[in-house]
């Protein structure tokens, strides 16, 4: 295949390079490929619309002879016959040939069946075909910016994800200390309890 | 007497869905070349990139029932384009793992990790080949949405609905193209 490029080139982008990466259109067009030439597009052409505009093929079959035609013609419905009949026939014998159970008196009363609890519903997810398969990012499509603050991104599932009720005084009992290793507690604002640590010596 | 206005995208594709081919004819001479260079762009390979064009054509135009109308027509075929571009990527780099034919020379002619090297006195297919190869070293999704924005003309909006991704990592992908695409190209000097 030959190459056609029948534009001049621009010189007027003092760096084209740095204007291309940018998406400056003169630069764009001064250093676009050459494009394919005319008898490379007509065959382009051709065969897309070779592909797009053919007409189905005909299955080859070869056409029945008159004979073979009838004969398949009278099976099919000496089949369909004798179905219908075989299906009236069960509908008929379904409808007249059930015994009526004679009426029978108990002298004791069975007991109410058993409720049977229903079975506990599925925990699992209902699927759909959209999420059957879980999109995984690659590197290309994670892009982590800089948070502003401490700079720092937390990541992964909350390991409390209830919320935490706080004791009271009341219900926190410091036991006995080791010779006044534990400092002395006293209830915070809002009567929180809090614990400060022993400066170390 | 006024020049008649051209035909609509719309109404090729309904000309096109009743038979007519002189559309496809129209809808093939107004976005070839466009289509051609988005190709060439990601393939690097002159035969390869018309292949992609001739495969993207077909399925964009075979399966058109999937174009819903929600974004261009233009968008949509350079969608198309852009995966009949990677599939025959992927079967290049089947083939040259498995060669059954001879490789073709690729046309990355740079081997180093590092810059690409000096080279005064660049004339216009130096340029050319001076992008291909930067191209090429971009990772695939980065060099996909650049060609798409600069090649393919389509707006931030238009590449995300093309490779349905989010408008903000198109432009993501796009800062960190530039910014590898400059460090690649950082010692080149036109003359």
């Amino acid at each position: 295949m030959t190459a056609h490029s029948p534009h001049p080139f621009d010189p007027s982008p003092r760096d084209p390079l740095a204007a291309y990466i940018q998406g400056d259109p003169r630069a764009v067009k001064a250093v676009a490929p050459p494009e394919p030439g005319p008898t490379a597009w007509e065959a382009t052409r051709l065969a897309i619309q070779a592909e797009l505009f053919a007409t189905p093929k005909a299955t080859h079959r070869e056409p029945l002879r008159g004979h073979d035609h009838r004969r398949w013609t009278i099976a099919l419905v000496t089949v369909l016959t004798v179905a219908a009949a075989g299906l009236a026939g069960v509908l008929l014998y379904n409808h007249f040939a059930q015994p009526v159970a004679p009426e029978v008196q108990l002298a004791e009363r069975s007991p109410a069946p058993r409720e049977i609890p229903s079975a506990p519903a599925s925990t699992q997810p209902e699927e759909h075909p959209e999420t059957t398969v879980l999109p995984i990012a690659t590197d290309d499509d994670v892009v982590l910016h800089r948070v502003p603050g401490d700079g720092w991104l937390p990541v992964g599932r909350d390991l409390l994800p209830v919320v935490i009720v706080l004791a009271t005084p009341e219900e926190v009992k410091i036991d006995e200390t080791l010779s006044g290793a534990w400092p002395h507690v006293v209830p915070g604002p809002d009567a929180a309890p809090m614990i400060f640590a022993a400066k170390p010596r | 007497m006024p020049p008649v206005a051209p035909l609509t995208d719309e109404i090729l594709l309904r000309r096109f869905a009743d038979g007519d081919r002189s559309a496809f004819d129209e809808l093939f001479c107004r976005y070839r070349s466009m289509a051609y260079r988005v190709a060439y762009r990601l393939l690097s390979h002159e035969a390869d990139a018309l292949d992609a064009v001739q495969n993207g054509f077909i399925n964009a135009l075979k399966h058109l029932k999937r174009f819903r109308g929600h974004s261009s027509f233009k968008t949509w075929l350079l969608r198309v384009i852009c995966n009949a571009a990677l599939d025959i990527g992927r079967q290049r780099k089947r083939d040259e793992r498995f060669p059954s034919a001879p490789i073709r020379p690729a046309l990355n002619e740079f081997c180093s990790a590092t810059a690409l090297p000096v080279d005064a006195g660049l004339e216009r297919d130096d340029l050319r080949r001076a992008v291909d190869a930067a191209l090429a070293r971009l990772p695939a999704a980065q060099r996909q949405t650049f060609v798409l924005h600069v090649e393919g003309g389509l707006t931030y909006r238009e590449v995300a609905e093309a490779l349905g991704i989010s408008i903000g990592t198109v432009m993501s992908r796009l800062f960190y193209a530039r910014q590898k695409l400059k460090e690649l190209l950082a010692n080149y000097q036109p003359t």
